[in-house]
């Protein structure tokens, strides 16, 4: 009986020794990677519902990008003027309108006992979107792995859509954020797939800052697929997403600007300028003038640099953010400042 | 659910507390077991295919019924005429028995091979489209549940096994979610006892266990999901554009990456196994050491080629078919059988039928060798030398690794284009992208993996064994940091739950 404890305590102490390692590592990780939380639906939507926006902003994990606009316009306005990003990781305009419909309307619509608007201060919606979103690429249930827009579902969505097909990597990703959030101050579990803590130890091993530096592959890679875009534009589905959202926000009387979201400079050849890009451009304006909405094309005009891109290539780095939000207030998006009014 | 998913990492402590928590003696308490592993695996296979539950529920009843009914009518005790028409009577429903077994297997798993094949041939006849082609989705484990059934009426039926009679225990047995997806193959004398009795939960179940579930999950999620995407899928789906030495590469890699992506699925499924107290056979014994192509098959997938030999080979090499005493006709119809195991196609089938060849070709030569050694005794010296074991061993691992061209191919002009390019008749000149840190890491891994069996391997290991226990715990818990760090969050499918 002795023997049999005594093996239940080694056991015992071999498990509190490998989880107290990973728990001091974890601690000493963050000295060198710290937390970096992200803005996803479900916290902007928290957001949304503790306060009560004048500017909305949907799109994908770009509409981060305008976490730095909100913040400036704040401090301009003192606060008149307030934003909501609600960010679709990974999301396209069917996701965009999915969480329109279901996770940022009841929000709108919701009204007290006495019939009034409970949020009666949303005058602005700007939709950030590129030529990818109206695409069928990467559609379905199979192709996509990472980062989707299952992140927007609640438990319920997630639930209907296992019962009608089964578990797979596309309702999985629901799982995963759950997974991240039970475990929202532990690094390890974060970074899980970001590679943060490599290029962190990396850079602390070699005492040099991260190398902004972009990997020629990848550059010839994002040119390769701007410039094939044009052959998968403006897929139905996508396009009456589009459509709807538009509807929708038209139909409540906000004004609409429709955003083409910036592209990292050294990602877009001239040939992708004069078709992909070109032809999204033109069809999207000429929709926003028949919907009566705004237009902002800066997806090559805007002053970010290659430098001020992730070495992912996609999204605007911290700095970036706050260079295009005060390049952006200062012109096309001037009009926000005013948006309390 | 996948045993690499966040899913299960929910899953599997609920079910084990469940599992743990019920009745600790008796009946009661091996039927709560039984009946937590079989809700479980139910809820396991659910997640794949509710509907597809029909299926295995089908097999799994007949197969049961069929047992129970061969063990109600034993041939013992009976007059000579009453036992030789038992005799017809137990083979034929044996016989019905396993053809309907297989008949799942055939239907969802090669009928429509069969018919495009007949299509194929007709079509050259000038015959178009005679044969509808059937194109159903494969229940998760078939496979593999197959031939656990299968093993277990032939069990039953040659009277080496008593049937099972309590249809929880029989289910569980069957259906244990650990073993559904690709195994090991169970067999009835060596497991099914182990669902008869209350299992009791033991010190060295649950270390061995997670011990087990964390290299199994390395190998998996760190080896086996890097190699895949960053030097196996890219030269295999076009190897026309890489060089000779690439391809070299990216072979080596897939030999790799099959062996850590279904070795770390068994390990996982025996380590999960131990922590319900349950002994699952071993699958993998360290392959990349054999020195020979039988032994090679002894220490790869050890529970399908133990299965194939016994109820394949030595039926039909020692039975009274026309195959009796002819040992290469038999490997060549068994790696035939093991081919068209893993997947209906051209492939396989060319896959199965190169090591039946060679199989039949080793034991020819082995047959001679031993002649030779028997008038002269420098032959076995011969033998036992380094430069013929090194020899041996680079011949075997060779072949091997050639043999996974077809198996890894999807077609065989693919396959052909591939080969050609292995000789620099490809026409390419590509180099593997991603040659790093991380391929070096596989590499290194594989290598000390295999090494910790040969020379001063195993003592190295009893010493980590015997080192302190807070040490060890230390070690554990860096081993899980080095996981969280190099494994993305991400879904990954194993390569032997297609099979």
């Amino acid at each position: 009986m002795s023997g049999m404890l005594g093996g239940w305590r080694n056991l015992l102490l071999v498990g509190f020794c490998a989880f107290a390692t990973v728990a001091a590592t974890d601690a000493a990780l963050q000295t060198v990677v710290p937390l970096n939380p992200l803005l996803e639906v479900d916290s902007a939507i928290l957001q949304y519902a503790a306060g009560d926006p004048t500017v909305l902003v949907v799109g994908s994990s770009h509409a981060r990008s305008f976490v730095a606009l909100g913040r400036a316009l704040y401090e301009r306005t003192h606060g008149e003027v307030r934003v909501q990003s609600v960010p679709v990781e990974w999301g396209k305009l069917t996701n965009y309108a999915w969480v329109l419909e279901n996770r940022i309307k009841p929000l709108i619509e919701a009204r007290t006992s006495s019939g009034a608007l409970r949020r009666p201060s949303l005058r602005h919606v700007l939709i950030v979107t590129e030529w990818w979103d109206s695409t069928s690429q990467g559609n379905g249930t199979s192709s996509i792995t990472m980062g989707l827009p299952a992140r927007a579902w609640r438990w319920r969505d997630f639930l209907a859509d296992l019962c009608a097909n089964n578990l797979n990597n596309y309702n999985r990703n629901f799982l995963q954020k759950i997974w991240r959030e039970l475990w929202p101050k532990s690094i390890l579990v974060q970074d899980r797939g970001h590679d943060r803590i490599i290029e962190g130890l990396r850079a602390s091993i070699s005492r040099k800052a991260p190398s902004s530096a972009k990997d020629p592959k990848s550059i010839e890679f994002w040119q390769a697929m701007i410039e094939g875009g044009e052959q998968s534009l403006f897929e139905p589905s996508q396009m009456k997403a589009f459509d709807e959202l538009v509807s929708y926000f038209k139909g409540r009387d906000l004004d609409v600007t429709l955003l083409l979201y910036p592209r990292m400079p050294g990602t877009l050849t001239q040939k992708a300028k004069d078709t992909t890009l070109r032809q999204f451009s033109q069809r999207m304006r000429a929709i926003a003038q028949e919907k009566g909405i705004r237009f902002v094309d800066i997806t090559a005009s805007s002053p970010l640099t290659d430098d001020d891109f992730a070495p992912d290539l996609d999204h605007v780095l911290p700095d970036g953010n706050e260079r295009l939000a005060a390049w952006a207030l200062a012109g096309d998006l001037s009009f926000l400042a005013g948006a309390a009014q | 659910m996948s045993f690499t998913g966040v899913e299960f990492a929910v899953f599997f402590p609920t079910v084990f507390l469940l599992y743990w928590v019920g009745p600790r003696r008796g009946a009661s308490g091996r039927n709560w077991q039984n009946a937590i592993l079989l809700l479980a695996s139910v809820a396991f296979y659910a997640t794949w295919s509710p509907r597809l539950l029909v299926v295995l529920t089908a097999a799994v009843a007949t197969s049961f019924a069929a047992g129970v009914w061969l063990d109600a009518r034993p041939t013992e005790g009976m007059d000579e005429a009453q036992a030789a028409i038992m005799r017809k009577k137990r083979k034929a429903i044996a016989v019905i028995a396993v053809i309907m077994q297989l008949g799942f297997l055939g239907l969802f798993k090669y009928a429509g091979f069969f018919s495009q094949s007949l299509n194929a041939l007709l079509d050259a006849a000038g015959i178009s489209d005679a044969m509808p082609v059937l194109r159903l989705a494969l229940p998760l484990g078939i496979s593999y549940t197959t031939l656990i059934q299968v093993g277990y009426l032939l069990e039953v039926y040659w009277e080496r096994s008593p049937a099972c009679r309590d249809p929880l225990a029989y289910s569980a047995f069957v259906a244990f979610f650990p073993q559904l997806i690709a195994g090991p193959i169970v067999r009835t004398r060596a497991m099914l006892p182990q669902y008869y009795e209350r299992r009791a939960l033991r010190t060295d179940d649950v270390a061995e266990g997670a011990a087990s579930f964390l290299l199994g999950f390395a190998m998996k999620a760190l080896v086996a999901d890097w190699l895949s995407p960053n030097l196996v899928a890219p030269a295999f789906s076009n190897p026309g554009a890489y060089s000779a030495g690439a391809l070299w590469i990216a072979l080596a890699a897939y030999a790799t990456q099959l062996f850590c992506d279904f070795a770390g699925y068994s390990l996982m499924a025996i380590g999960t196994g131990r922590l319900f107290g349950l002994t699952l056979p071993e699958n993998f014994r360290y392959p990349f050491l054999s020195k020979s192509l039988p032994e090679f098959w002894r220490r790869w997938h050890i529970s399908l080629n133990t299965w194939l030999f016994d109820y394949i080979f030595a039926p039909l090499t020692t039975g009274r078919s026309r195959f009796r005493g002819r040992v290469g006709a038999g490997f060549v119809v068994v790696f035939l059988a093991s081919g068209l195991w893993h997947g209906p196609t051209w492939t396989f089938v060319l896959w199965g039928l190169s090591h039946g060849i060679a199989m039949a070709v080793h034991h020819a030569y082995d047959e001679w060798y031993k002649r030779r050694c028997r008038k002269d005794r420098r032959w076995v010296e011969a033998r036992r030398s380094k430069p013929y074991g090194a020899a041996a061993w680079v011949l075997t691992q060779a072949f091997f690794l050639l043999t996974l061209v077809p198996f890894r191919s999807p077609g065989l002009r693919a396959a052909a284009d591939f080969a050609a390019g292995l000789l620099g008749l490809g026409g390419g000149s590509g180099r593997v992208g991603h040659f790093g840190f991380m391929a070096l890491f596989c590499a290194a891994f594989m290598v000390v993996f295999h090494s910790l069996q040969v020379g001063r391997g195993p003592a190295l290991m009893e010493r980590f064994r015997a080192l302190p226990t807070p040490i060890r715990g230390v070690s554990y818990g860096l081993a899980m940091v080095f996981l969280l760090v190099f494994v993305p969050l991400g879904a990954s499918t194993f390569i032997y739950a297609q099979f």
